[in-house]
């Protein structure tokens, strides 16, 4: 009785003497999810990243306007959706354009970052809606002042569950314009 | 002293060791097991984590789980490859003590190469009061939590590409505690 007492005890201390532990080791496993908003490619030149959240397009400039859907922006969550918008990241070569438009294409083309005759004239956009398993789009209107010199925009793109940023996953796009 | 006797006062001897053997081992088991008692009903927590609204976010967060004394949590999200996962108000730290208190939160570090940045931020309102940077080699912040207040703690997880698993996320298990 006495050691049945005594073992007990001794097992309590042991369980105490584990809550002193501060933390556990941090693991890491990979396991399939839902992925709700996908890039995919769309004009020749553009490509997804392995995750599907990155992206990067080239388009060729033109002395005349011309606009081209560069990559899909799918939700594939039938239910549920997701809103989108972009922010300019970086920038170089922009001297050569004449004019840039990037923007989201749901059915309305909403521009997030203009710029003309080399100069950046707006940084970001509000938030455009991604209808729950809609096929929606990243376009690009450009013209160059002369053919063949590249100018690069890094945007990051943020797809947020609802627009008070609850909740929201930053992911980057590279568009390219020679 | 005849052979005889010399077996008896040896097994003497050697019951007198073990009777004295035990009752130290009682005695000392009795002390630790004093000790343990008190351990656990003295000194109540500082504060407390509840659930935030983020936990009930199925998009990032699988689950939310906290101790029963609830000064530790575990979070098991899933966040994006190739991209920034933020989730606010996974958690919210709650104080329980009528006067301001000094509280540490701590972190495992991670080692894995995939992430990029794992943080864990601590708001009033939207003001930040610390960050634990769990890709430092001991995770940790320290502040003052005032009386009655709750702060929220938002997760931020920046998971790089990796070749085969466009489909797939990492899943992590973190604990914090108030000491």
């Amino acid at each position: 009785m006495r050691r049945s007492l005594l073992l007990t005890v001794s097992v309590a201390y042991l369980l105490v003497g584990s809550l002193q532990v501060v933390h556990e080791a941090a693991s890491g496993s990979l396991e399939p999810q839902l992925v709700e908003v996908r890039l995919g490619a769309l004009a020749p030149g553009s490509s997804p990243g392995l995750s599907f959240t990155r992206g990067s397009a080239s388009v060729t400039g033109g002395l005349l306007s011309v606009s081209t859907n560069v990559l899909y922006l799918n939700n594939t969550n039938a239910t549920g959706a997701s809103y989108a918008k972009l922010a300019l990241s970086s920038s170089s070569g922009l001297a050569n354009l004449a004019l840039v438009e990037v923007g989201l294409n749901n059915g309305t083309q909403t521009a997030q970052v203009t710029g003309s005759l080399g100069s950046i004239t707006q940084t970001s956009g509000g938030y455009v809606q991604l209808p729950p398993g809609s096929v929606n789009r990243i376009y690009v209107t450009r013209s160059v002042s002369t053919t063949g010199l590249l100018s690069t925009l890094v945007l990051d793109l943020k797809v947020a569950d609802h627009p008070d940023e609850r909740a929201f996953v930053v992911s980057r796009v590279t568009i390219s314009v020679a | 002293m005849t052979g005889r006797g010399k077996l008896l006062a040896l097994s003497g001897a050697l019951l007198l060791l073990g009777v004295a053997t035990w009752g130290a081992v009682e005695a000392a088991l009795q002390w630790s097991s004093s000790s343990a008692v008190v351990q656990t009903s003295v000194a109540p927590p500082v504060a407390h984590f509840e659930k935030g609204d983020g936990a009930s976010n199925s998009r990032y967060v699988k689950q939310v789980t906290l101790s029963d004394n609830r000064t530790r949590f575990m979070v098991v999200a899933k966040p994006r490859l190739g991209a920034e996962t933020t989730v606010k108000d996974v958690v919210r730290l709650v104080s329980d003590r009528p006067t301001d208190r000094l509280v540490t939160l701590k972190a495992a570090p991670i080692t894995n190469g995939h992430v990029e940045a794992f943080t864990w931020t601590v708001k009033n309102g939207p003001t930040t009061v610390a960050t634990v940077d769990s890709l430092q080699p001991s995770p940790a912040a320290a502040f003052a939590l005032p009386a009655g207040a709750t702060y929220k703690i938002d997760l931020k997880v920046t998971l790089a590409e990796g070749a085969g698993s466009s489909e797939a996320a990492a899943s992590f298990s973190l604990v914090l505690e108030v000491p």
